[in-house]
C-alpha cells in the first residue's frame, strides 16, 4: 500500500516542557522507521507543560506506539484526535509550493 | 540554629547516594567528573571500584543490581567515558536491570561548542535508557537523584542516566530539607476477573506449558511459581533469564526453550494447547518463526509492562502486573491436577529428545 493510501490521524501528547522531550517523542518513531508527517507544539499552563500534535499515518504499529508513549516519564497523557486534522490542513495552506527550492 | 547545609553539587550527589543506601560504585575518573570523585573520597560508607574501562563499570553495576534486585550505580567521565558505558546501559535496558549511571559533562555553558571530551551523552543514551537527565543546576539534583532511583526500580526496571556538567558539580547550594530515598512504586492492583478467566483456561487445558522469564526472578516469584507448577502438573520451560527458577533435575522442567534450548522443550511447546507466559516477552531467540510458534496454544500472558502484552503474540488473557503478586493471587484459584496423559507424553519427549552435550555420553542435562 502506498503511504498516501493510509489513513492519517492526529495524536495529542501532553508533555513536560524541557529540552529533550521532543527527542524522546520522535525517537520512538525514528527507531521504528515510522515517519512523522507533521508536528505542532506549544507550551501550555504557564510553560511547565507543552502539548504536541503529531500527524501520522495510521498503521498496525499505532497501538504499540501509544503504549510506548505512555511509558515515557515526560509524557503525561496521550490521546487520539481524529477530528484535529484541520489544524494541519490550515498549516498546509501556509506552505507555498515553491518553499522546497529555497536552499 | 538553622539546619541549612551548604554543599557543592558533587557533595550533594554523594550524600544523596549515601542516603539511598549505595555502598559500592564502579567507575573511572576523568576531568569532567573529578568534583564527584573529590566528594566521593570523603565518603565513609561508599567504596569505589576502579575498573579498566567504563564498560566494565557498567556491567559491575548490572551484576550488583541483578544479585541484589536494587538499583546499582556506575560513574564515568564525559566523552569517551560516556560512550564506553553505552553497551552496558543498552544491555541493562534490554534485560530490564535497574542501573543508575552518573556521567560528568563539560561545563553547561560549553555544551554544544564541541568542547574537549564533549559528546551528546543525553542524545546518545536516550533510546537505551528508561529515562535520562541533563542536569541544569545543582538545586535540581535534590529531586533528580531520588527520582532516578525510583524510575530505575519501578514497574519494569531499567537503566537511568544522569549527565551532570562539571560546573553544576561545583555549584554551591543550600539544602534545608533532605528528600526521601527513591524506592519502587507499588504496582497497580490486578483485575480479579482476569485472574478467574486465567484459572478457567488452566482448568480447561489438556496440554499446558508454563513459560517463565526474567520477570519471575526479578520479582522473587520462583517459590510461588514452583508451588503452582507442582500442584497443577505444569511442564515448565524457562528463558535464559529464568534459569535457576527450578533445579535442573526437577521432573517438570524441560530446560530452556528456543534456539539455544532443549529439543524436548520445543517439541512439547509445539504440542501444547495452553501457554502460561510469566515475565517473558516472546523474544525471537525463544520463539523462532512467530507464526509457527505454539500453533495450537491459547495464551495467558502475565507481564509488568503493558506494552509487552499483545506486542508479538496475541493473548487470550493478558494480565499486567508483577509476576510474584499475580501468581500469589492466581494460586488459590487453581485446581490441583495430575494431568497424567500429558505428563506421560512429556516424559516420553524428554527421553526421546534430551539435551545432551557432545562427549557427555548418555548424561542427560535435564532430569527425566
Amino acid at each position: 500500500m502506498k503511504p498516501s493510501a493510509l489513513k492519517r490521524i492526529v495524536l495529542e501528547l501532553t508533555v513536560n516542557n524541557h529540552p529533550g522531550v521532543m527527542s524522546h517523542v520522535v525517537g520512538l518513531f525514528s527507531r521504528r522507521a515510522y515517519n512523522v508527517e507533521g508536528i505542532l507544539g506549544l507550551p501550555v499552563a504557564g510553560g511547565d507543560i507543552s502539548r504536541i500534535w503529531l500527524l501520522i499515518n495510521e498503521d498496525e504499529r499505532l497501538p504499540q506506539m501509544i503504549k510506548q508513549f505512555e511509558k515515557l516519564h515526560d509524557v503525561k497523557r496521550v490521546a487520539q484526535r481524529p477530528g484535529e486534522r484541520e489544524l494541519f490542513d490550515q498549516l498546509e495552506a501556509l506552505v507555498s509550493p515553491g518553499i522546497c527550492n529555497e536552499k | 540554629m538553622s539546619n541549612v547545609e551548604r554543599l557543592t553539587g558533587a557533595q550533594l550527589v554523594i550524600r544523596l547516594l549515601e542516603r539511598q543506601g549505595v555502598r559500592v560504585i564502579a567507575g573511572i575518573p576523568g576531568s569532567a567528573n573529578l568534583p564527584l570523585y573529590d566528594a566521593l573520597s570523603s565518603s565513609l560508607t561508599i567504596r569505589h571500584v576502579l575498573t579498566r574501562t567504563e564498560q566494565g563499570a557498567g556491567f559491575i553495576a548490572q551484576g550488583m543490581a541483578r544479585a541484589s534486585r536494587q538499583p546499582a550505580v556506575c560513574f564515568a567521565t564525559s566523552g569517551p567515558g560516556a560512550t564506553n558505558l553505552l553497551t552496558a546501559i543498552a544491555d541493562a535496558k534490554l534485560d530490564s536491570i535497574p542501573v543508575v549511571a552518573i556521567t560528568g559533562q563539560v561545563a553547561y555553558a560549553s555544551i554544544g561548542t564541541d568542547a574537549f571530551q564533549e559528546v551528546d551523552t543525553y542524545g546518545l543514551s536516550l533510546p537505551i535508557t528508561k529515562h535520562n537527565y541533563l542536569v541544569r543546576s545543582a538545586a535540581e539534583l535534590v529531586h533528580i537523584l531520588p527520582q532516578a532511583f525510583q524510575i530505575a526500580a519501578s514497574g519494569r526496571p531499567g537503566p537511568v542516566l544522569i549527565d551532570i556538567p562539571r560546573d553544576v558539580q561545583l555549584e554551591t547550594v543550600a539544602i534545608e530539607h533532605w528528600p526521601e530515598p527513591g524506592i519502587a512504586t507499588t504496582p497497580p492492583a490486578v483485575d480479579a476477573a482476569l485472574l478467574q478467566e486465567a484459572a478457567r483456561l488452566v482448568a480447561e487445558a489438556e496440554r499446558p506449558i508454563l513459560y517463565l522469564g526474567g520477570g519471575v526472578i526479578q520479582s522473587g516469584a520462583a517459590a510461588v511459581a514452583r508451588e503452582i507448577l507442582e500442584r497443577c502438573g505444569l511442564p515448565t520451560v524457562t528463558t535464559l533469564h529464568a534459569l535457576g527458577v527450578l533445579p535442573v533435575d526437577h521432573p517438570l522442567w524441560l530446560g530452556m526453550l528456543g534456539m539455544h534450548g532443549a529439543p524436548c522443550a520445543n517439541r512439547a511447546m509445539d504440542e501444547s494447547d495452553l501457554l502460561i507466559v510469566v515475565g517473558a516477552r516472546f523474544d525471537d531467540r525463544a520463539t523462532g518463526k512467530l507464526a509457527e510458534f505454539c500453533p495450537h496454544a491459547r495464551v495467558i500472558h502475565i507481564d509488568i509492562d503493558p506494552a509487552e502484552l499483545d506486542k508479538l503474540r496475541a493473548s487470550h488473557v493478558a494480565i499486567s502486573g508483577e509476576a510474584d503478586a499475580v501468581l500469589q493471587q492466581l494460586q488459590p484459584l487453581l485446581e490441583p491436577s495430575a494431568r497424567q496423559p500429558w505428563l506421560a507424553r512429556v516424559r516420553q519427549l524428554k527421553a526421546d529428545w534430551p539435551l545432551r552435550l557432545p562427549g557427555a555420553a548418555n548424561r542427560d542435562m535435564i532430569g527425566v
